[in-house]
């Protein structure tokens, strides 16, 4: 039996142009127990944040995993660079293994993958100036740093040399977002998770940023996973797309796959939300308002999780939505693709970004 | 509406030069200087900007939400069918706030009191503006919430707002501005914190709201999709200021000002395959405390020349009827938006 969200039989579906992709993730899954009690805690039940999520990004790609708040992307992010402890499930970071490192292991794989947070301003420590929240990387990370290690750095990120010696609180928004993706890039690494990286910043500052990304990604050779709801500037930066949907992917595909010809009735709706900045499109174009909100991670609904706010599922007789509660809908191939795959009893291809 | 006096001929809500500045230890910040702009009934006017550009108080000085001090205000005037707000008694204006002028804030959470229930929250909101009885204001509380699409009322009525999922507390909160039935709504960004599944619940329901009560809508956004597809108007702000103004059309089909332009130039695209490169605005938003002279863009604009930066441009007429833009170089940007369009 498939659980929502699992590839077969390997989950590689993109082939690895040379030898191992850099990232696999193979059936992963973080559940939170909910504990109840004054003196003895006992577990009631589970938040299944991530249940059962398999998914490969070769070298040089940028997969995109979008959804919405509480679809559990951050904590699949997280739970892949085991800053949450997976509760089961493999990932594999350059053909090694890192679920079952140990600490040593595990702070030398972290050389090699690093986070860029949403928050800016949360996320640089204000006691330190840039310089000392630079150099301490290298010494977490056990590196030297040179006489032109941070002002290298500093250019290669657009900052000038002489801010290094300043404190956080002296930057714009966009400009501290700079010297987060500094300090993740400092190590070199192959892999890069990019949650929400332009989601706080002013419209004008994101395109600054996402050319950033992409330049670095080129010179770097850098992997990227990206997390994201705004979705323009998904369809912008990332090769694949995976959609989430309470803890679990329902539509995988490459990116103008996924925008031009989306099968899943989710992927549409949340397509279709999306307001495009052109007031003649937005005329004409329909959106799919879905009905009332995410249900509890903790008590999802049976069968496909996506059905009680699925305007697919009002349209289906009485023994078609039985199947929808009984079953979860395995992630299979949409008809003649090789790449492009869905997990919905009733599939079928809806263009919603023009029409 | 008797009591206070308003002329019915008068534009429903006009605001006049209003400058609202800051005196603070490092210079006088100029939040807001020299905003005009008019909305009639039914209509919807998008102020666009990012932050610091003075759209969000604007909005909160027609509320009287900045306190003063610190604030100042030099010049302006803020008129509700002709009656100045800003001239008016403070018990006055108490009345006409949250009866006349109500508002949805970004972000439900601090504007709804968490130790309070919701019901009892609207219902005290219909109370301060009307005699009627608890049980008469509980009611009309259980309709509102019923009106903006709150399954089980009756239950929702006695929860508090921890218990509302994001979207819900939003309705809630839209609820309560209802709750005396405005004329006119200022939305401030109503939809950023939620996600675009609920924003577009949220934004029909407005627009609902305001087919059925001819509502005016003041909606404060940096979000450009939004615009496009809810504004009928739009004032594009820049450090305090009004740089371009013009129906949603004339925005975004003939930009003439360099900003605009550079804001719509630098969007990702939904609908379209991947373009090469995203054309940022290069620099940073200046800040208020110390604003670039001449026109406070020049420094990050392409087609600056000395003559940006020797005085403030004013707004003037370019193509079209009302659309007016504050750019020195609105014909050369009217070239580029025309090139780029052909690409």
């Amino acid at each position: 039996m498939t659980r929502p969200g699992s590839l077969s039989p390997n989950g590689l579906d993109a082939a690895p142009p040379n030898g191992v992709p850099m990232l696999e993730v193979h059936n992963l899954v973080k559940h939170f127990p909910i504990r109840s009690g004054v003196f003895i805690k006992r577990v009631i039940g589970h938040v299944k944040a991530v249940d059962g999520i398999s998914l490969t990004i070769n070298r040089g790609e940028t997969v995109a995993l979008v959804g919405e708040s509480g679809c559990g992307k951050s904590t699949t992010a997280r739970a892949i660079l085991r800053l949450v402890e997976p509760t089961s499930g493999q990932v594999n970071l350059d053909g090694v293994n890192i679920t079952r490192l140990g600490k040593e292991g595990l702070r030398r794989a972290r050389r090699e993958m690093q986070i860029i947070f949403q928050d800016p301003y949360a996320s640089l420590n204000p006691r330190m100036t840039i310089r000392q929240i630079l150099s301490e990387k290298y010494q977490l990370l056990g590196s030297q740093v040179t006489k032109s290690t941070i002002s290298d750095l500093l250019d290669t990120v657009g900052l000038a040399e002489e801010y290094a010696d300043r404190y956080p609180h002296e930057f714009s928004g966009g400009q501290r977002q700079r010297i987060g993706i500094a300090r993740a890039i400092a190590l070199n690494p192959k892999f890069v998770v990019l949650d929400e990286p332009v989601s706080a910043l002013d419209v004008s500052i994101q395109a600054q940023i996402v050319n950033l990304l992409e330049d670095l990604q080129d010179q770097l050779g850098l992997t990227y996973l990206f997390i994201a709801h705004d979705l323009s500037v998904v369809r912008h930066i990332s090769d694949r797309v995976a959609v989430m949907y309470l803890g679990g992917i329902v539509e995988i595909a490459d990116r103008d796959d996924l925008f031009d010809r989306p099968y899943h009735p989710y992927t549409q709706a949340l397509i279709s939300a999306v307001p495009i900045p052109d007031p003649r499109v937005e005329r004409i174009r329909e959106t799919i308002v879905l009905r009332g909100d995410v249900p509890n991670p903790a008590n999802p609904p049976s069968g496909c999780r996506f059905r009680t706010r699925c305007w697919k599922f009002e349209q289906l007789t009485e023994s078609e939505r039985r199947v929808c509660i009984e079953q979860p809908p395995p992630l299979n191939l949409v008809p003649g693709a090789r790449t492009h795959r869905a997990a919905c009893h009733y599939a079928a291809v809806r263009e919603v970004v023009r029409a | 509406m008797e009591d206070i006096g308003l002329d019915a001929s008068a534009p429903l809500l006009e605001i006049d030069d209003l400058r609202v500045h800051f005196k603070t230890d490092r210079g006088v910040v100029k939040a807001v200087d020299g905003v005009s702009w008019s909305i009639a009934e039914g209509e919807t006017m998008a102020i666009v900007g990012e932050s610091g550009s003075g759209k969000s108080v604007s909005a909160m000085t027609i509320l009287g939400l900045i306190q003063s001090p610190p604030a100042v205000f030099p010049t302006g005037d803020i008129r509700l069918r002709g009656r100045s707000l800003m001239k008016m008694p403070e018990k006055d204006q108490r009345k006409l706030r949250g009866r006349e002028i109500a508002m949805i804030f970004q972000d439900p959470l601090t504007a709804l009191n968490p130790v309070f229930k919701v019901g009892d929250q609207i219902a005290e909101m219909v109370r301060n503006h009307q005699k009627v009885s608890r049980i008469v204001a509980k009611r009309r509380a259980l309709d509102l919430l019923g009106e903006v699409g709150i399954p089980n009322p009756a239950v929702r009525l006695n929860q508090y707002p921890h218990e509302f999922s994001g979207g819900m507390r939003q309705r809630a909160m839209i609820a309560m501005a209802l709750s005396n039935d405005p004329q006119v709504l200022l939305a401030d960004e109503p939809t950023t914190a939620l996600d675009v599944t609920v924003q577009a619940q949220i934004m029909a329901l407005l627009e609902k709201l305001q087919e059925d009560r001819n509502t005016a809508i003041v909606l404060i956004t940096h979000d450009l999709g939004v615009v496009a597809s809810h504004a009928d108007r739009i004032n594009v702000m820049y450090a305090g200021r009004i740089v371009e103004s013009g129906t949603t059309d004339e925005i975004f089909y003939q930009p003439r000002h360099a900003y605009t332009f550079g804001l719509l130039a630098s969007l990702a695209r939904m609908d379209h395959r991947r373009q090469e490169r995203l054309m940022p605005i290069k620099g940073q938003p200046p800040s208020l405390a110390n604003v670039p002279k001449g026109c406070a863009f020049h420094p990050r604009c392409v087609f600056a020349t000395d003559k940006c930066k020797a005085a403030i441009p004013p707004l003037e007429p370019v193509a079209g009827i009302g659309h007016v833009a504050a750019c020195v170089h609105s014909d050369r940007v009217a070239v580029a938006y025309e090139e780029r369009v052909a690409t």
